[in-house]
């Protein structure tokens, strides 16, 4: 029963299980299905709700039509508004065509954006043919469409209105006749074109005078055009006017009526006279006069004479004298600093004159420059670890290394010697080392080599050979170098030593290659640069830092492919009888020899150098691969040559090296020359920096002896030493010599010992290269008390190198110009320097040191510019004109000018005749303070009612006038004269009227009666050849003939100007009516 | 005896346990067919549904508007319509006077775009006097309408 209850629960578990998902599923489907028709009502209503926005909105829309027109190239321009609240999107033009058979309509796309009272006009892309019926539609994007009916004029009915003002006017008056039309039609919207005409009846009885534009187009329902006709009532009776318009349906007319009838009649005809009132004649310069030193700059005394823009200008000068000197460097022998003139003048005098193109070249001094060496010589350390030699003097670059493996100077039997050196390039030390040795009284040959490309002193301790010591170069510092003792042994050696160092030398390495098999050519590459000195060191093929049987050694120098020597020892090992070698050559670098035979294994000479290494031509190649290490030297002077040795005791000199030394290595076997492989070994290396500074060491391994008799020297007392074994265990001194000193081209040696013969002795020397340039020069009478002191250097072609110019200040130079440009003026202010009558600078080459390339540059003048600035300037012109001797009513006059600089204290004064002086105050004279806008013209007027003849003379009169303009400034002006008028004004009956004046008249109407008529229209009109009218009031042009209208004073002011080339007579006429006034006026001569 | 009545009382499980079973499958039949039959009752309804408020959503964003009417001869007229509706739309039929016109000579059941005009020629089913008025209807095929009266 457990089991059936436990099976029968689960049972009923599941069931209900699963009626409950199946209602969870009803449940959901039916809420998906709510969901689902909730969405879509939704998306339904807001359909619904945004057409009814939309709805909505083009009910709003309210677009107007407000006029057509047809364009001169047949377009239609739509003016249209839109009136209502919201924007409207025109997206059709629409055209139908109400003429055409059938009808056709046109529709041109839009997309015209009109915001709610905006116009905008519309030109229709197709054309019309005026006359035709058309029917415009504008279609908005919202779907309304206006639509206005553009019709011509023959199918609109109008509505003209006619009205004469007055009705009733005198006979010779005038009538004005006005007309409007409003188009009242039901239908058509817009009239293309009206065009409106007037008739009077009787014609005889009036006389048009003027009318208004008598057509409209584009003339829409409900408004109105107005139309005027004047005419003048010629003859008396009933005058009736017609209008109507063009093609206007039949019956669309107006008219209306206007009585014309005789004036009173109060005593006969009325009158019109003429009569001179006065004249006005304007007058401009005819000339002008510079006061002071007031420059002319520009226009003429015709653009004086309009106030058009044109103008005259002059430039202001200042008062009194002014320095201004120009002073030229007197000399070029001054040393204010102890330190001698560098570089060479071509031509100083040319710096004194000028510019002219004659320049003084300037060009640079070679120098021995930054090129550092010294000579030591130190007792190594007895152990193993670091030793620092000091006292050089300077941060080495290269160190060159040379020993016996002795304690103390002097002769000691048996060999260890060895070369070496040391450099520093991109941050790495490299050293190499080569070592010889062979023992003393050794019944069998013991002898040995070894080398190095880890380091620099390898000391064999025995021909065995057995390492003793070996060091390598760690460290640089300003005063000397560092050692690391890799192996020591307790001995205090003597180690000589070079260092090398200074600006001068650009570059230094030392490295290794394969002197390859074979003969020909051979690059050595991956040096890093272009050497300009190689020194090669070598044994033979064996691997570095191992001890082998046989000693050799050998040292190569060169400079070029002509300056370069080599010299080779070799001592067989092993031997009953003594098999040493020697061979020393000055065209060749490396020389091999076979240390098992000394035969020739290798020759190989130097060739050039590359980029980046060097090349060598090899005539005998090496029976194997032969590593070689080298030390490159880049910048300096190098040469390597031979010379033999003195025959006599005392001085020798070896010249011809290019240059002043600083640094001389010497090498010899105490050979003559030969290029053959001679027996023992044998080899001498020293080197000097000074008399003092110089030490060699020299070693002989005897050949063909049964037991071997060798010996070694070292000595810091000589540079150059040799011996000879001339018994057992006796080597006798044959050549000796001492350093004395450097000479210009080469160097000088002290022999103390000499052979009979001389001996042939390679040397290297080497050098500073460097161009300078220090040149001082120099004003001794210089004028320092300026305000404005410069100094002025014109330039001419100038070498790449910058040329700075330094001025003396003091104990110490400042420069003043850190490069001259070239072919150009180089100036720059030295007030501040120029303290004093003598005044000193320095050309300066911009490169010091290491600068390897002479250059020059041209120097055309040299001056120093001093003056003293004016602190104000004036221009003052005096203008000159005629005029007339009228008895003038009044002077105007009127100057219109500006100063290109602000606010000019300006002064202008007419001359007054009467007091014989210009004016200096009241009438005729005026002064202010020009704008403190520059440039802005002013225009200044006066016009003078009390005594204006003063400002003539009385017989000639000739006028003039003076402006003057002040300013405190250092910067020169202009005064710009636009326009001088000086218009008088006299009575005159007017008879006669001047060439080119205004005169006025007055004209005046009157009735019969003699009262004036007021507002009648009068006629002028005169018969010169060349009159022109203008309105005396308001100066406003009149044509001639014209018609005016009198005042209610019957009264009309009017001025003539005649301008015929010659003297004529001519008549004015004024009609009022019937009534004529004459005038008969004589025009002046021009 | 106790095997006998182990095994009687094992017949009875049996039993109890097939007919709980039965029970089962019944109930779960009958919810599949209820289930189904419900599933198929709302989605016919919902389709329907749909279908119905689409097709008035559809005639509701639906403008157009006869903007113009002219005649080439005295029978055949020329209608501009212009779409300025939500959605495209095409001319189904044209009346004249409630009379439904059966010679069309162009842009029936061509579809309008949006903001575009299409001109409908037809052969008016009435004779055209000049200055009389006509009442020009017509229908898209969503059974929209815009009807204007159109003096010849």
């Amino acid at each position: 029963m457990r089991l059936i209850g436990r099976l029968s629960r689960p049972s009923r578990g599941v069931g209900s299980i699963i009626g409950a998902v199946f209602v969870a599923l009803i449940l959901l489907s039916g809420f998906t299905f709510y969901a689902f028709t909730q969405d879509v009502t939704q998306h339904y209503n807001n359909t619904m709700s945004a057409m009814n926005d939309m709805d909505w909105n083009r009910n709003q829309e309210n677009i107007i039509i407000k006029q057509i027109a047809i364009t001169g190239t047949n377009q239609l321009n739509i003016t249209a508004e839109n009136d209502g609240p919201v924007q409207s999107h025109l997206i059709w033009l629409g055209i139908l065509n109400k003429t055409a058979t059938p009808e056709n309509q046109t529709y041109q796309a839009l997309n015209e954006l009109v915001a709610p009272s905006e116009i905008v006009n519309i030109i229709s892309d197709f054309t019309v043919t005026a006359g035709n019926k058309y029917v415009v539609q504008l279609v908005t994007e919202l779907g309304n469409v206006v639509e206005s009916k553009f019709y011509p004029a023959s199918y609109v009915s109008c509505a003209l209105t006619l009205v004469t003002a007055p009705p009733t006017v005198y006979q010779g008056n005038n009538v004005t006749v006005l007309l409007t039309v409003t188009p009242n039609d039901t239908v058509v919207d817009s009239i293309q074109s009206l065009t409106v005409t007037l008739n009077a009846t009787p014609t005889n009885l009036v006389q048009l005078v003027s009318n208004s534009s008598l057509s409209v187009s584009g003339l829409t329902r409900g408004t109105s055009a107005y139309f005027w006709w004047v005419y003048n009532a010629v003859n008396t009776g009933a005058v009736t006017f017609n209008a109507t318009y063009l093609q206007a349906p039949a019956g669309t007319y107006a008219l209306s009526t206007a009585q014309i009838v005789n004036p009173p009649q109060q005593g006969g005809q009325g009158n019109v006279t003429i009569t001179g009132i006065n004249c006005t004649a304007s007058q401009n310069p005819s000339q002008w006069n510079l006061l002071g030193s007031t420059q002319y700059v520009s226009g003429s005394v015709s653009d004086l004479a309009n106030d058009d823009g044109s103008y005259a200008a002059f430039r202001s000068h200042t008062i009194g004298s002014t320095t201004d000197i120009s002073d030229f460097v007197d000399d070029a022998t001054s040393d204010v600093d102890g330190s001698r003139d560098k570089g060479t003048h071509s031509n100083f005098t040319a710096q004194q004159y000028g510019p002219d193109s004659i320049n003084d070249t300037l060009t640079e001094e070679k120098t021995t420059g930054n090129f550092l060496v010294k000579y030591g010589a130190f007792t190594k350390a007895t152990s193993v670890g670091t030793q620092t030699i000091t006292g050089v003097g300077f941060l080495p670059k290269v160190i060159i290394f040379w020993w016996t493996r002795q304690t103390s100077y002097g002769e000691l039997a048996g060999i260890s010697m060895g070369y070496g050196f040391a450099t520093n390039y991109t941050g790495a030390y490299q050293n190499r080392g080569v070592a010889f040795a062979s023992n003393d009284a050794a019944g069998s040959s013991v002898a040995g080599r070894r080398r190095s490309d880890a380091y620099s002193i390898i000391i064999l301790s025995s021909g065995t050979p057995a390492l003793g010591a070996q060091a390598s170069v760690t460290a640089y510092n300003n005063d000397g170098f560092v050692l690391n003792w890799q192996t020591n042994e307790a001995r205090v050696d003597i180690i000589h030593f070079i260092a090398l160092g200074g600006s001068d030398l650009t570059a230094a390495r030392t490295g290794s290659f394969d002197l390859a098999t074979g003969t020909g050519t051979q690059d050595i590459t991956g040096v890093g640069f272009q050497p300009d000195f190689v020194m090669f060191l070598w044994t033979f093929t064996e691997a570095a830092d191992t001890n082998n049987a046989h000693a050799e050694v050998g040292m190569g120098l060169a400079a070029s492919s002509t300056k370069r020597g080599a010299i080779v020892a070799n001592s067989e090992d092993g031997r009953n009888t003594m098999d040493t070698w020697q061979q020393q050559r000055t065209d060749s670098c490396i020389l091999l020899l076979n240390p098992t035979n000394g035969g020739q294994d290798a020759i190989a000479d130097f060739t050039q150098f590359l980029a980046d290494g060097f090349r060598l031509s090899k005539s005998d190649g090496p029976a194997a691969n032969t590593p070689i290490f080298y030390l490159a030297l880049k910048g300096g002077e190098y040469d390597v040559g031979s010379f033999d040795s003195s025959t006599s005791t005392g001085n020798q000199d070896i010249t011809g090296v290019g240059f002043q030394p600083k640094l001389a290595l010497l090498a010899t076997q105490g050979r003559s020359t030969s290029t053959s492989i001679d027996t023992t070994a044998e080899l001498t290396f020293g080197a000097a920096t000074s008399s003092t500074e110089r030490g060699v060491a020299w070693f002989e391994d005897r050949d063909d002896l049964p037991t071997s008799d060798n010996e070694m020297e070292n000595l810091n007392t000589a540079v150059v030493r040799w011996r000879d074994r001339t018994a057992a265990d006796t080597f006798t001194l044959l050549g000796s010599a001492d350093f004395v000193s450097f000479l210009p081209n080469g160097f000088r040696l002290n022999w103390a010992s000499v052979e009979v013969t001389g001996r042939q002795i390679i040397y290297a020397v080497f050098g500073g290269r460097n161009y300078e340039l220090d040149l001082e020069v120099r004003w001794t009478s210089a004028n320092f008390s300026q305000p404005n002191e410069y100094l002025c250097i014109k330039t001419g072609v100038l070498d790449s190198e910058s040329l700075k110019v330094d001025v003396r200040t003091g104990s110490s130079w400042t420069t003043v110009i850190e490069s001259l440009n070239s072919s150009s003026w180089n100036n720059v202010s030295v007030s501040a320097y120029l303290t004093s009558s003598t005044f000193t600078i320095r050309f300066k080459d911009g490169i010091s040191t290491g600068d390897t390339t002479q250059d020059s540059w041209n120097i055309d003048v040299t001056l120093l510019h001093v003056w003293a600035t004016p602190n104000e300037y004036t221009a003052e012109v005096e203008f000159v004109g005629s005029s007339n001797l009228q008895s003038w009513l009044r002077l105007v006059w009127q100057i219109d000018s500006c100063w290109d600089i602000d606010q000019v204290t300006v002064t202008i004064q007419f001359y007054n005749f009467t007091l014989d002086d210009y004016a200096t105050s009241g009438n005729g004279y005026i002064n202010y303070i020009s704008d403190a806008t520059p440039n802005l013209y002013e225009l200044k007027t006066q016009t003078i009612i009390t005594n204006p003849i003063d400002f003539r003379n009385s017989t000639t009169g000739q006028w003039k006038v003076k402006i003057k303009g002040v300013k405190s400034t250092s910067t020169q002006f202009l005064m710009k004269v636009d326009w001088i008028d000086f218009e008088t004004t006299y009575s005159t009956i007017g008879s006669t009227i001047p060439y080119n004046v205004w005169q006025w008249y007055t004209t005046k109407a009157t009735s019969a009666s003699g009262d004036p008529l007021p507002y009648a229209y009068v006629s002028v009109y005169a018969n010169g050849t060349s009159v022109a009218f203008r309105d005396a009031t308001d100066k406003a042009s009149i044509a001639n003939p014209a018609w005016v209208h009198l005042d209610a004073r019957g009264e009309f002011q009017l001025e003539i100007k005649s301008t015929s080339g010659s003297p004529e007579t001519f008549v004015l006429y004024a009609v009022v009516g019937s009534v004529v006034g004459e005038k008969t006026i004589a025009q002046e001569a021009p | 005896m106790r095997i006998v009545h182990s095994l009687f009382r094992n017949k009875r499980g049996v039993s109890e346990i097939i007919a709980s079973l039965i029970l089962v499958l019944i109930i779960t039949s009958a919810g599949v067919v209820a289930y189904s039959y419900s599933i198929g009752a709302f989605s016919s309804s919902t389709s329907l549904f749909q279908l119905d408020t689409n097709q008035k959503e559809r005639q509701a964003q639906e403008r157009f508007a006869i903007i113009a009417v002219w005649s080439n001869t005295s029978s055949q007229l020329n209608l501009t319509v212009l779409n300025y509706g939500q959605i495209d739309l095409t001319i189904d039929t044209v009346y004249i006077n409630w009379i439904s016109v059966a010679s069309y000579l162009g842009g029936r059941s061509t579809t309008i775009g949006k903001g575009v005009l299409i001109q409908i020629s037809f052969t008016s089913p009435v004779t055209i006097q000049s200055g009389s008025t006509y009442e020009i209807v017509a229908v898209s095929t969503r059974g929209s309408k815009n009807a204007i009266n159109w003096k010849a």
